[in-house]
């Protein structure tokens, strides 16, 4: 499958949210990257169909979206951030319900919440009401029933937000395992989900796309700017012009700090490689991400 | 859709509350039920056992159909008793040879139990034969003078109240209090606010509206499912209160073997337009009162879909219904045809023989409140559907 988001422009009164967004994808992971306001969640919602972009077409497979209806939707499967679904229904029950709802036919539909239910690890709590369910368990739910329908696009929005350690893996885990022949759209905060899991990135800021490509390829625009020292004299660095602080580590008396320069920022800094974090810092300027 | 239909219902009206409720309004209904007996049945008062006793033993001889041989015997019990009453020199104390307790009970029993009823019931076919010969009189002035709406408006009543006659007595108390009761529609309105206001506007809480909204069955499916799981649920609901009511009085009252006298036996309805037996004139109102709750539900409808928050949905509920008992109040000409509270008091809309000149024919009235009652629940189902599709 090929999507094609050619162009979106949306505004909201004054204030143009998207500019111009462009961006094709295919079979893969890929992360959507942005902070607080760049454009993600308007950018999904056109691309879903719950919003009208002022200009710009989504494309699916050389067709338009607009115009297929119904049929788009039996393409998707979409998690929202922070779904509560229905808590008076068991899982099973809910899992039944979806494929309902995206028209798995009744035979089919047993079998299916059966499987996906052993696949998320939630067969032993099919009786158990939706509303006693843990963040975890809930957010696996979540991730099961936006596959339902075999969907080629997977959308999740902030899938892992909430989450602690071993149910973020988890759930990066099973997210690569249904990545499998499909577009898996993350989106997110959390740059080590999309590092870990996610073939390519998309970073947005203020309605735009910044950068767009593989991790590895990202991370090799700064190279040869991002600096790693050890100091005591931290001062001096977060107040220095032209340098970003990509991270602060205090260890005893001294400090780890790692920043971005265009120049080596000290005699005593040393050359190391760029992780996601600071490519997305010195895409947008400086200002990074939200808290999670 | 079936299975889409049954997840509405398990969403919002197959609950353990709701359950709760209905139990709850069964209750309040049989405590009301009860309460209208005691008031309004002439065997509820204990101190009248001797008027049951008495009943119990005449009723058998005299019910059926109304024979000559029926009528004179009960005169020649009653002739006697009315002359020592109207004396008034009997003697007000215990008489052992009386049919209640004495000369002055036996008087009021047989004239409020039998013979009044019987007269009513031997006389209608003269009333009902007065109103035709009115009616065929009334044809030939309005012909005359080219009215065509009223030459046909007699014709109809010339032809609904021509041989109408009421050939059997019976018991007709348990209908005289049925056909006028309209408490458990009022329960069943308010279990439908509170059902019809979640069933949209839980989406908006649960934050499920996205997963619906693009789910391929999310658009006109889940719409339409949704209305028809409230409707399904009023009219089975509904179904159940009225058997429920209908049980209800049977026990309490008896009479259930007056079902097949015609409705106009009871005399509020003489003058009804309808040839329908009491049980198909209860089967009548509770049809209208569905209906009409049918238009409130709609409305809860749509108040569900614009509002975001469960509490504001729910109180539009309240407020459209003491508007719309407000108007019902106040509006009392044709205007109230379009008020969904005429069909829940539905006994009005065919106790008198009026009609609405619809381009020069005369409807029913309870007709056009039905055909009313349509129009506004296809018009507000239009309105949400453009309301959902925008949303």
């Amino acid at each position: 499958m090929k999507i094609e988001l050619k162009d979106i422009h949306k505004t909201y009164g004054k204030q143009e949210v998207l500019k111009g967004v462009s961006v094709t994808m295919e079979n893969g992971v890929y992360g959507l990257l942005g902070k607080n306001g760049a454009g993600k969640t308007t950018l999904i919602n056109i691309f879903l169909g719950l919003l009208k972009a002022d200009a710009g077409q989504v494309i699916v497979d050389g067709e338009n979206a607009a115009g297929m209806g119904s049929r788009f939707y039996g393409n998707i499967g979409y998690l929202p951030q922070y779904p509560r679904f229905y808590k008076e229904f068991s899982v099973q029950e809910f899992m039944e319900y979806m494929c309902a709802l995206k028209g798995v036919p009744s035979k089919e539909a047993k079998q299916r919440v059966r499987e996906l239910l052993e696949k998320v690890n939630l067969d032993h709590s099919r009786k158990k009401k939706v509303g006693a369910l843990s963040g975890g368990m809930r957010q696996r739910l979540g991730i099961a029933q936006a596959m339902v329908n075999r969907p080629k696009v997977l959308i999740l929005d902030e899938p892992t937000a909430g989450l602690d350690p071993q149910e973020r893996i988890r759930f990066r885990n099973l997210i690569s395992e249904f990545a499998e022949g499909r577009i898996v759209l993350l989106v997110t905060h959390i740059v080590s989900d999309v590092e870990y899991i996610a073939s390519q990135v998309i970073i947005m800021d203020q309605g735009e796309i910044i950068h767009k490509g593989r991790v590895e390829e990202l991370e090799r625009t700064l190279a040869g700017k991002v600096w790693q020292v050890t100091t005591r004299e931290e001062k001096k660095f977060l107040e220095a012009e032209g340098v970003l602080i990509s991270n602060i580590k205090r260890e005893g008396e001294e400090v780890n700090i790692r920043l971005i320069a265009e120049k080596k920022p000290d005699p005593s800094a040393v050359p190391t490689g760029a992780n996601l974090d600071e490519v997305f810092l010195y895409g947008c300027k400086g200002e990074g991400l939200c808290e999670d | 859709m079936r299975r889409l239909v049954y997840y509405e219902l398990r969403k919002h009206f197959l609950t353990p509350v709701m359950a709760w409720m209905f139990l709850f309004l069964l209750i309040m209904d049989t405590l009301k039920i009860y309460s209208v007996y005691r008031e309004s049945s002439l065997f509820s008062d204990s101190s009248l056992e001797e008027f049951k006793e008495a009943y119990g033993e005449l009723y058998p001889v005299y019910s059926g159909e109304i024979t000559v041989e029926k009528i004179n015997s009960l005169l020649e019990i009653y002739s006697p008793i009315y002359e020592t009453v109207q004396s008034q020199t009997a003697s007000t104390k215990e008489d052992e040879n009386s049919y209640t307790y004495n000369v002055y009970s036996d008087e009021l029993f047989f004239r409020k139990c039998f013979l009044e009823e019987m007269e009513y019931d031997y006389t209608y076919r003269l009333y009902a034969a007065e109103i035709v010969s009115e009616a065929r009189e009334n044809m030939d002035f309005y012909e005359e003078w080219g009215n065509v709406y009223e030459y046909r408006r007699n014709l109809y009543l010339a032809r609904a109240f021509y041989g109408r006659e009421i050939k059997d007595f019976y018991n007709t108390e348990m209908y005289q209090s049925l056909l006028y009761y309209d408490f458990s529609a009022i329960l069943l309105l308010m279990l439908m606010v509170y059902g019809c206001a979640s069933v949209f506007v839980k989406e908006e809480e649960t934050e499920m509206k996205y997963i619906v909204r693009t789910s391929q069955g999310g658009q006109g499916r889940t719409y339409l499912a949704k209305v028809f799981s409230a409707l399904l649920f009023l009219v089975v609901a509904g179904v159940l209160l009225n058997v429920w009511d209908y049980c209800l009085f049977a026990l309490w009252f008896g009479g259930t073997e007056s079902a097949a006298s015609p409705l106009y036996a009871i005399r509020g309805f003489q003058d009804t337009i309808l040839t329908l037996t009491m049980g198909q004139g209860y089967m009548l109102l509770s049809a209208l009162k569905i209906t009409g709750i049918c238009v409130f539900c709609m409305m809860f409808l749509l108040f569900s879909l614009a509002a975001r928050k469960g509490m504001a949905a729910f109180l539009l509920n309240f407020v459209s219904i003491m508007m719309c008992v407000s108007a019902y109040d106040y509006i009392y000409n044709s205007g109230h045809l379009w008020n969904p509270v005429s069909l829940i008091s539905g006994r009005n809309l065919i106790l008198r023989s009026d009609f609405i000149n619809l381009a020069g024919y005369p409807v029913p009235q309870y007709m056009i409140a039905v055909g009313v009652a349509v129009f506004l629940i296809l018009g507000i189902v239009y309105t949400g559907w453009m309301l959902w599709r925008r949303r």
